[in-house]
């Protein structure tokens, strides 16, 4: 065939949907998780480990997929970089998940005072609530891409941008003080506990950097 | 009696042109109306078939006699016979060259082919200076140009659609303003080409004082009527995205600049089949090759003919497969890159360029690909093209000229 069909080169913006949908997918299942965990619901809290490490390897795949088909003549709207830092960003998401359930899962049986738990999963929920967010910029995406990434549409991106970086400020506030709180307790807590609980909530903590950095990532694509 | 067959056998492998332009190189053209939905699948067949017999018919003179006279130098062939066997060697490499490089998947140029075999059986029959080198280095400037030109129409049109519409913060309002404005554009240049220097088969030749006026109204007059047909666009569904309503109103405009591109395509490829032909011809009429007698309007009718058959018989196929994997290309993309294509094959329609309308269809995608408009384009493939051209000159050219020799070893 002697068309010219071949300069369309495959968009890896679709995929890039996919892959935080999967993302988002495997984090969500952490509320599912720690409200087994809390509940004493032991098998049911090893399910949902099981299926958060199963999503996140679904993740990876589509992962590769999308650097697999992204070759260096691609020419794109945006820095390739940007691009793929973007996707590795996405998938640090899920691999945290995982991290905080491995974590959570060392240790058994792993206390937490009961009074503290609302707050964990206030902070857990307020977390996830940012990676939701990173999660509906990226779905902009395709808007972005019609808008050429400006005008209107990139500032209205850039404002839901800039929101995240506020909501993951709070949720550092949060891990904090329940951080401090936990300290204050650490003879009824006890050392190990108290250490693997700080890292939980270290991840937790990251889960929304995560976040953050995704929005990063579109705004640097914005800006070229 | 010879020259009789001779005419005959260039009718078959000028119709076999024809067809191969319409079977391979129609469907670059119009693919991309495809694919962004503007036109359905027979939709665009029928819009293509139309425009392309309008173009090769109305407007295909211009380059055709070039292919035939512009290249050959006619004063240095020694007689009407040799001319003769030199177009149909050309006629011949470019069909051989073209059918190997389709079975072998090679963005090869029907324009390059013809161009390259027409010179390379002039200079098999008469000697180095059998052929107008300075013009031939023109041709092959217009091929390096056109891509260029086009790339940079597309560019400065996109700019101006997302920068005026689609990042504007009430891009409903703007696309209701501007699109008539960019209908009655569409309007004016077609016009303007048809009228300029255009319908002399219509014996409608005006000159520019006269064509430009009258094309303005006409452009003027079609965006005052396209203003209430724009009003009638409906809204898109949510699933179509915030940008459904403005890429519904530019899906209107790229019915418009689909036919436009295959009015271009039409007046400037027709000469890759009927150029060499329209020697033939003259020889065959005249005796002589010298003689001024114009390219037949049912010439280039026959080629407009061999180009819907391509298409009907092989092109649509091809248009299928181009509109299905076409999904990135919207209508406010697909009509920046037909406008800006459409305009520059036109252009060099006027001046008797033969060029190559994929390759400056290609060249406005990149225009838009750098104002960041495409989700990603594979530029291995430029290089693909970019070798295919290189080698298609030399090898239409040597081969043409073996068919030379050999045609006047038998028949000399």
């Amino acid at each position: 065939m002697r068309n010219f069909l071949p300069i369309f080169g495959r968009s890896p913006f679709g995929p890039i949907k996919v892959h935080m949908d999967r993302v988002l997918e495997t984090a969500r299942e952490l509320r599912s998780f720690f409200d087994a965990f809390f509940a004493g619901d032991e098998a049911r809290a090893r399910d949902v480990r099981k299926s958060i490490l199963k999503m996140e390897h679904g993740a990876d795949l589509v992962k590769n997929e999308i650097r697999e088909h992204l070759p260096n003549s691609y020419f794109l709207p945006v820095d390739r970089r940007d691009l793929l830092a973007l996707l590795h960003t996405q998938d640090k998401i899920a691999d945290l998940s995982e991290d905080v359930v491995v974590v959570a899962t060392l240790k058994q049986p792993l206390e937490f005072p009961e009074d503290l738990r609302p707050m964990f999963l206030e902070i857990l929920d307020r977390s996830l609530a940012t990676c939701e967010r990173a999660g509906t910029i990226v779905r902009e995406i395709d808007d972005l891409r019609e808008a050429s990434f400006g005008g209107t549409e990139a500032e209205e991106v850039l404002s839901h941008i800039a929101e995240i970086g506020q909501a993951e400020h709070e949720v550092d506030k949060a891990i904090y003080g329940l951080a401090k709180e936990l300290y204050r307790r650490e003879s009824t807590v006890g050392t190990t506990s108290l250490l693997l609980w700080q890292k939980v909530l270290e991840l937790v903590g990251r889960l929304a950097n995560a976040a953050e950095s995704v929005g990063d990532h579109i705004r640097l694509m914005l800006y070229r | 009696m010879l020259l009789t067959a001779f005419l005959i056998a260039g009718l078959v492998f000028g119709l076999y042109m024809a067809w191969n332009i319409g079977a391979n190189d129609v469907a670059n053209a119009m693919g991309t109306s495809v694919g962004s939905r503007a036109l359905s699948l027979k939709q665009a067949l029928v819009v293509a078939a139309v425009f392309e017999f309008a173009g090769a018919l109305f407007a295909g003179s211009h380059v055709t006699e070039t292919v035939k006279k512009g290249i050959v130098d006619v004063d240095k062939i020694p007689d009407a016979f040799v001319f003769v066997l030199v177009m149909l060697a050309a006629l011949l490499s470019a069909g051989i060259w073209l059918q190997f490089a389709t079975w072998k998947g090679l963005p090869v140029s029907t324009s390059h082919s013809i161009v390259g075999g027409v010179a390379g059986a002039g200079v098999a029959a008469a000697g180095i200076g059998g052929v107008q080198w300075s013009k031939l280095a023109w041709i092959a400037t217009s091929w390096v140009l056109s891509p260029l030109i086009g790339g940079a129409i597309a560019f400065v049109m996109f700019r101006f659609v997302s920068g005026a519409i689609i990042n504007h913060p009430s891009p409903r309002a703007r696309v209701r303003r501007y699109s008539p404005l960019l209908a009655g554009l569409v309007l004016f240049v077609l016009v303007l080409s048809l009228l300029y220097k255009g319908l002399a088969n219509l014996d409608l030749d005006l000159s520019m004082a006269r064509a430009l006026p009258l094309s303005l109204g006409v452009g003027i007059a079609g965006a005052l009527l396209a203003v209430p047909l724009f009003g009638r666009v409906r809204d898109a569904p949510a699933a179509a995205g915030r940008y459904g309503f403005v890429e519904r109103h530019f899906g209107w405009l790229q019915v418009m600049t689909a036919c436009y591109v295959a009015f271009a395509h039409g007046a400037n490829d027709v000469a890759n089949s009927v150029g060499p032909l329209a020697g033939i011809v003259a020889v065959w009429q005249t005796g002589a090759i010298g003689a001024k007698v114009g390219i037949p309007v049912w010439l280039l009718a026959f080629g407009g003919f061999g180009i819907v058959v391509g298409l009907a018989t092989w092109g649509y196929r091809v248009m299928e497969t181009i509109g299905k994997r076409i999904t990135e290309l919207t209508p406010s993309r697909g009509f920046s890159a037909e406008f800006a294509a459409a305009t520059t094959v036109l252009v060099c329609t006027k001046l008797s360029l033969p060029i190559s309308t994929t390759h400056t269809l290609v060249g406005a995608v990149v225009g838009i690909g750098l104002a960041r408009g495409i989700a990603a384009l594979d530029m291995r493939v430029m290089r693909d093209i970019l070798s295919a051209w290189v080698v298609t000159l030399p090898v239409a050219f040597l081969l043409a000229a073996a068919l030379y020799w050999g045609l006047a070893a038998i028949f000399l």
